[in-house]
């Protein structure tokens, strides 16, 4: 182990959508981050669906019950394999999964309905697992973006997957490659798909995530900012979804 | 430090709707002048909603006599009521033949210009029966409807033979008599809904207040 120590610095918010407003709805996205000592990091990300009456709770739970089990497993024990990554998101994701069961029995399971979007970064892997649409991206240390997650599969736009369906495993797209030249990781909902991702291709837009990276490496930059951005009218003339954007970027401490 | 990222170019999402005119000669009178007022009720209403006057793209086929596309796609914001007159037969089956092929091309559109988009919706408005061949056309459009490729409404006024439109789609509905104000300013409501939905959402349409659901 190097003395000096790589840490993640992170800057994140969720903020309401213009549609939700005008409809009267809370803002449904969630988002929840963990650095542990050893300088791993957890990051959950939850869109609630604007159809399900209480998935602001469905993506709150969410994201907080996969970090804390992920919390708990990675203090005790890192994974060794893209295997064991996996099988930890997975079980993850099943956690979460029990967790909204709880907060909704049977039938009403569906009023909580979320997406969700888990990464870890350890010392060796960075792997991510995903139900429903929102995306991973990472920065290289040759500032290459690579877009972590599939374009979605379904035809129309106003359709997805969430982890209250019975089958979300098999529609569960995971990845795992190793972190070591990873400096930088930006995890966002659909509200922000549209400006972040160039939809014919399925890749990161520059520009977008220049500014973005600068700004969560720049020591003086806050979460309250990025809300407010979020919130801007620039913003929401092109969206007017909840939006939750989360930047990871690393920095070196002793 | 100015937070001012650069936005991708992505087009806004598009929700196609193809409303298919029942121009015949029995719609002559009241009728039609109810359906025209109805269109002008639709576009102002439609025109007050910021995102679906960008993304709800509309095309009218009017079938009177003969099939005509009387206006083909455009951006919500930039349409305009035509005034319609009536005369002549029925020829349903051909307009919601051309009507699907219509909202297939528009789907094909968006998808080879990477435009992310919603199911497409055929509204057919009539008073009486199809004076063509029908069936055959019916039978697709069950198909597509099945098949999750489009949302087709039959709305029947008067004398309309409700058999013939259950039979093309589950969702017919009964005119309350020349209640065409309020059938289109729930089309409007129904596209704003459409236009502002979440990924995800399966949308709940405002209440039916129009007429009956056969």
């Amino acid at each position: 182990m190097t003395s000096l120590r790589e840490r993640w610095r992170s800057i994140s918010a969720s903020a309401i959508g213009s549609s939700h407003i005008m409809q009267k709805l809370p803002c449904q996205d969630a988002h929840a981050i963990v650095t542990l000592d050893d300088g791993t990091l957890i990051v959950a990300v939850a869109d609630g669906a604007g159809s399900a009456k209480r998935s602001e709770e469905g993506a709150l739970r969410a994201v907080q019950s996969s970090t804390q089990y992920l919390s708990a497993h990675l203090s005790e024990r890192l994974p060794q394999t893209p295997d064991e990554c996996e099988s930890l998101l997975i079980e993850a994701l099943s956690n979460a999964c029990a967790a909204l069961e709880g907060l909704a029995p049977g039938e009403e399971i569906k009023d909580v309905a979320t997406t969700i979007l888990l990464t870890i970064v350890t010392d060796l892997w960075l792997a991510t697992i995903q139900v429903g649409d929102g995306a991973v991206v990472c920065r290289d240390s040759f500032e290459h973006l690579s877009v972590l997650s599939e374009k979605g599969s379904s035809e129309y736009i106003n359709e997805t997957t969430f982890l209250t369906s019975s089958d979300y495993l098999n529609q569960a797209p995971r990845v795992t490659m190793s972190s070591a030249d990873i400096n930088g990781i930006a995890m966002f909902t659909d509200g922000i798909q549209m400006l972040a991702l160039n939809y014919s291709d399925n890749t990161a837009y520059e520009p977008f995530f220049k500014t973005m990276f600068d700004f969560a490496e720049s020591a003086t930059s806050t979460s309250a900012e990025l809300k407010e951005f979020l919130l801007s009218d620039r913003v929401c003339e092109r969206t007017d979804d909840d939006k939750t954007l989360v930047l990871a970027v690393r920095h070196v401490s002793c | 430090m100015a937070l001012n990222p650069e936005f991708a170019a992505n087009p806004d999402p598009r929700c196609a709707c193809v409303l298919l005119l029942d121009t015949s000669g029995s719609m002559e009178g009241a009728p039609i002048h109810a359906l025209n007022q109805g269109l002008q009720a639709f576009q102002s209403d439609i025109q007050e909603d910021p995102l679906a006057k960008r993304r709800l793209e509309l095309a009218i086929v009017t079938f009177g006599g003969s099939v005509s596309k009387v206006q083909d796609f455009v951006p919500a914001g930039s349409f305009t009521a035509p005034t319609l007159a009536a005369g002549g037969g029925t020829p349903m089956g051909e307009a919601i033949a051309l009507g699907i092929q219509l909202a297939d091309s528009r789907k094909a559109e968006y998808k080879s210009n990477g435009i992310v988009y919603y199911q497409p919706w055929i509204f057919l408005i009539t008073d009486g029966e199809p004076t063509d061949e029908w069936q055959t056309v019916a039978k697709l459009a069950q198909s597509k409807i099945t098949a999750n490729a489009l949302t087709f409404f039959a709305v029947g006024v008067g004398e309309a033979n409700m058999q013939v439109l259950s039979s093309i789609t589950p969702r017919a509905v009964k005119l309350d008599g020349l209640k065409f104000k309020d059938l289109f300013l729930w089309l409007s409501q129904s596209q704003k809904t459409r236009a502002g939905s979440k990924p995800g959402q399966q949308v709940a349409l405002p209440q039916v207040d129009f007429g009956s659901p056969v």
